[in-house]
């Protein structure tokens, strides 16, 4: 059967076209077309290439850069950040001394109260005292007085108060 | 110058005018005297709420016939005044210039009892031989004093009353 197929197709066989003029005209047709396309488009599509290589190029310098600056700056925070443990006895040992200080001082405080309550109580007895003395002293003054003009004014008959009158004018003619 | 003084003024110039200056200090002491002592009568004098007719008419009731006319007039106007819490005051400032009128210094002898003459003599001569000149003398009698005598001549007080000794010895105490 292939053999009846090759006999049909001609003297150039199956794989050519049976005009060889047609072969060559097309082949220079179409390395003339590739001539033209690596002239005119050639530097035109390696120019785009290369810009192409170029963005690349740039864009991973700078995802490298801000690689290089996010590195950069985990490392300046994490300098910055004290040590937690460190931080933690710091805070600890403020509130001890705070705790330290506000008992001294509470106790300091509580002891003048102590003292003050006690010197008030003092000046009070003592106030009460004095007080109670002046009072006796006032009612005894009272009392004596009472009793003096009682007995003075029983004793004190004419005779006595004309003699009293005679005695204060006998002390002014003295004078 | 006070009320007080302004009133003795005018009694004094009554009295003078009327000629009977002696007779109406001695009627103005003893009314004086009586409402001192009188405490009732005393606050109704005073009571401005009583209508001055009635006041002045309680004052006709006591003083008739045992006053003299001017007495009587003068107790009324200052009683009708309203000035009857003042008798005592006014009375006081006339009785001063009345004695000072006369070239005399006033000296106020309060006694439990009453002076005799002759010890009102001898405490006019005594008092007038310290104050360098005449002196009269106008006696009250006051139970508070207790006994002996208390004198005040002018911004002067010279006590010696039992009352006074009374109350030193209380302060001594």
């Amino acid at each position: 059967m292939l053999l009846s197929i090759f006999a049909a197709e001609g003297p150039n066989g199956p794989q050519l076209a049976s005009d060889i003029n047609e072969v060559i005209w097309g082949s220079i047709a179409f390395f003339v077309v590739v001539g033209l396309l690596i002239w005119k488009a050639g530097p035109a599509i390696v120019k785009a290439l290369n810009g192409r290589t170029e963005r690349i190029q740039r864009e991973f310098d700078e995802a490298q850069a801000a690689r290089l600056a996010a590195e950069q700056s985990l490392s300046a925070t994490s300098s910055d950040v004290p040590d937690i443990g460190e931080e933690s006895a710091r805070i600890k040992a403020e509130a001890e001394q705070t705790a330290t200080r506000l008992r001294v001082d509470t106790a300091a405080r509580a002891k003048a109260e102590a003292e003050a309550m006690r010197e008030r109580a003092a000046n009070d007895i003592q106030n009460q005292t004095a007080k109670a003395l002046s009072d006796l002293r006032e009612e005894i003054s009272s009392l004596t007085r009472s009793s003096t003009e009682a007995l003075v004014n029983d004793k004190l008959d004419a005779g006595s108060q004309a003699g009293l009158i005679d005695s204060y004018i006998s002390s002014l003619e003295g004078a | 110058m006070s009320i007080t003084s302004s009133y003795a003024d005018a009694i004094h110039a009554i009295a003078t005018a009327e000629g009977d200056v002696a007779n109406t200090r001695a009627e103005l002491q003893a009314f004086s005297e009586a409402v001192q002592g009188n405490g009732e009568l005393r606050s109704t004098l005073a009571n401005a709420l009583l209508p001055a007719d009635t006041r002045s008419g309680i004052v006709d009731d006591l003083l008739k016939g045992k006053a003299s006319n001017v007495t009587r007039s003068i107790i009324g106007l200052i009683v009708t005044a309203g000035r009857g819490g003042d008798l005592t005051e006014i009375v006081n400032e006339f009785m001063a210039k009345a004695a000072s009128a006369s070239g005399k210094r006033l000296a106020v002898v309060r006694s439990a009892v009453p002076l005799s003459a002759d010890q009102q003599a001898r405490l006019a001569a005594a008092l007038a031989k310290q104050a360098g000149g005449p002196v009269e003398l106008q006696t009250e009698i006051d139970p508070s004093v207790v006994g002996g005598v208390v004198t005040t001549l002018g911004d002067t007080v010279i006590d010696g009353t039992v009352r006074s000794r009374i109350n030193k010895m209380r302060e001594a105490l």
